[in-house]
């Protein structure tokens, strides 16, 4: 029996790596939990979990149709996204601790053009407190590369020299809507640890 | 990255094939088309290099169904699919009306065979596929400065389509590798890829690959399209100029890579070019850049386009890039403007001054974007000068009142104010 398990076990890690596939964990309705060592928020519902290029991510349908992204802490002088393999480094946009939330907003255009986000439109972009710190909110609109089109938003704030940013993002056809609210309420629920 | 890597493959064979500079191969469109006269000479050498085993593609011709060049149309036919509906597509209907007039203007008889799409890429480039579909990328618009350097592109792709290049090319490759390779280029392109993913973009241009003869080829027909229609000759060597220029600045092996892989030496393309055009325009005149026309329909897109090019953060090669449209003397404020936000971006020694030099003088032009008083306003802060601070960000929302972060600069002046 046991040795079935570890051969279960073994082929299950198999495909995952041969796939690709990002390993999740669940976040539980109901009770608060740390990101990233970064902050505490309350999650309001379920939510699946992973981590990918030194972000961590949330999604209930899957990361191609909704997901919240945590930036836990960028550094001075760091990019937001790791490059990804192919990508040359040099070419991500980097977080500077002097810059204002305007220029915070620039990079984060600039981050996702890298990524491969086309035709981003920013619709909107106010003062917020995030956890007793001044940032920012913006909400924006995006296509793939493939012509689907999302919408999203980003609030972030800078704290002891460290960028800390949450992005929510969807297909504008249902899936951004459907946990938007959600979403928006985790970001106002942001505690810094 | 298998894609890629396929694609490499493949220019290194398309590559392996190049011939020796060959002054006829430039030269014998102009003669076919009765833009030059040949001299007996002429008629003989020509002889001896042409390679005339296919006809010319006929306008309104497609190929038999169980032919190769039926699977070539086939592989294309998909990537044509994933270009209408691609994110990356720009499908401002003034601009491809304008780019299909072009083409229409060039070559009449082909006005109904050849579609035009326009993509979001912001290196220099444009392709021709042999079922008629013209690909063109935002970094060519951005860098021609005239209809008639747009013209010298649009008619060398049409050149390669008339004399089914890609054709030519799969039984060249075929006959000297064999058919697999060509098998696997055309499986990557048919495969999981979309037009917004450069890997893909770079597969379907190696489909395309052409030798160095079909170039120069290819290169005759763009210069005897362009004189048949009345555009000055001289600027297809113009452009090559300024694109050279910015390949010997660049630092972005992508940048060189599309470019002249395939392609004839840039120096020789130049001297050819511009040799011919002396000989076209001393047995002509009237001939014109339509600089204006051009200006009408592609400075209202020029903004975005460079700020596409920002992002590609090759700095060096940026600044060549916009001193030649500086030279080129069309909005100036806005080139001025994006100079500045070069060198904000770029952070080197002595930037920071430079940038505000930069936006201060797009400010004393006539017309600049609103975003240069933002980015005095932001500058003007980091020196602590909260005076000229305020006064920049103040005249920007007077200038931008509907603009998307109106709400935080109000917020940032009343922190400032505190």
């Amino acid at each position: 029996m046991k040795y079935r398990f570890h051969l279960i076990a073994a082929v299950v890690g198999v495909i995952l790596i041969v796939t690709g596939c990002a390993h999740y964990t669940l976040i539980e309705a109901g009770k608060k939990v740390e990101v990233g060592q970064a902050f505490m928020v309350d999650p309001g519902i379920s939510w699946s979990m992973a981590k990918e290029n030194g972000v961590i991510i949330w999604t209930v349908d899957g990361p191609g149709l909704q997901r919240l992204i945590f930036f836990p802490g960028i550094e001075d002088g760091s990019p937001l996204f790791k490059a990804s393999p192919g990508q040359e480094a040099e070419k991500m946009p980097i977080f500077e601790a002097a810059m204002t939330l305007l220029e915070v907003m620039d990079l984060l255009e600039a981050t996702l053009v890298q990524r491969q986000f086309h035709q981003i439109k920013e619709h909107n972009l106010l003062p917020l407190t995030i956890g007793g710190h001044e940032g920012f909110w913006v909400d924006f609109s995006y296509a793939s590369k493939a012509g689907l089109e999302y919408k999203g938003f980003a609030a972030g704030a800078i704290k002891e020299r460290r960028l800390y940013l949450v992005m929510y993002t969807g297909t504008a056809l249902h899936y951004y809507e459907k946990y938007a609210a959600e979403a928006e309420k985790i970001v106002k629920s942001i505690e810094f640890m | 990255m298998i894609r890629l890597i396929t694609a490499l493959l493949f220019l290194l064979l398309a590559g392996a094939g190049c011939a020796t500079m060959n002054k006829q191969q430039y030269e014998q469109p102009l003669y076919e088309m009765d833009v030059l006269e040949q001299s007996n000479a002429d008629t003989l050498q020509i002889q001896e290099v042409s390679n005339r085993e296919l006809e010319n593609q006929k306008p309104g011709e497609r190929p038999p169904l169980d032919s190769d060049e039926a699977g070539l149309w086939m592989v294309m036919d998909k990537a044509e699919f994933d270009y209408k509906s691609a994110g990356n597509r720009i499908d401002d209907q003034d601009l491809n009306d304008y780019l299909k007039d072009i083409v229409c203007r060039l070559a009449p008889e082909y006005c109904g065979d050849i579609r035009v799409y326009v993509l979001q890429v912001p290196y220099f480039n444009a392709s021709m596929a042999p079922n008629g579909v013209l690909l063109i990328w935002s970094g060519l618009l951005l860098r021609v400065t005239n209809e008639a350097q747009l013209a010298s592109v649009i008619g060398h792709e049409i050149g390669h389509y008339i004399r089914r290049h890609s054709l030519q090319r799969l039984h060249d490759v075929v006959n000297t590798s064999g058919a697999l390779v060509f098998v696997q280029l055309a499986t990557a392109v048919a495969g999981v890829g979309v037009a917004g993913d450069l890997a893909y973009l770079a597969a379907i241009s190696s489909l395309q690959a052409y030798s160095r003869d079909q170039e120069r080829e290819a290169d005759g027909y763009g210069l005897a399209f362009m004189a048949r229609a009345g555009y000055e000759p001289h600027e297809a060597g113009d452009l090559w100029e300024k694109v050279i220029q910015e390949v010997e600045a660049s630092k972005d092996k992508n940048f060189s890579l599309l470019l002249f892989d395939s392609h004839p030496p840039g120096r020789e393309r130049m001297t050819a070019l511009d040799e011919l055009s002396d000989r076209i325009v001393a047995r002509g005149n009237g001939f014109s850049t339509e600089a204006e026309a051009f200006r009408e329909h592609l400075l209202p897109l020029r903004y975005k386009f460079l700020q596409d090019e920002m992002h590609l953060r090759d700095f060096d090669r940026t600044e060549v890039l916009l001193d030649q449209l500086i030279e080129d003397g069309a909005s100036l404020g806005e080139l001025f403007y994006f100079k500045g936000e070069l060198y904000r971006l770029r952070g080197e020694e002595d930037d920071l001054n430079k940038a505000l030099a930069a936006y201060e003088k797009a400010r004393s032009e006539a017309e600049f974007p609103p975003e240069t008083l933002r980015a005095l306003g932001l500058l003007y802060l980091e020196k602590g000068e909260s005076v000229k601070a305020r006064s920049s960000l103040q005249e920007y929302l007077a200038l931008k009142p509907d603009c998307v972060d109106r709400e935080m600069i109000i917020y940032m002046l009343s922190r400032e104010g505190q």
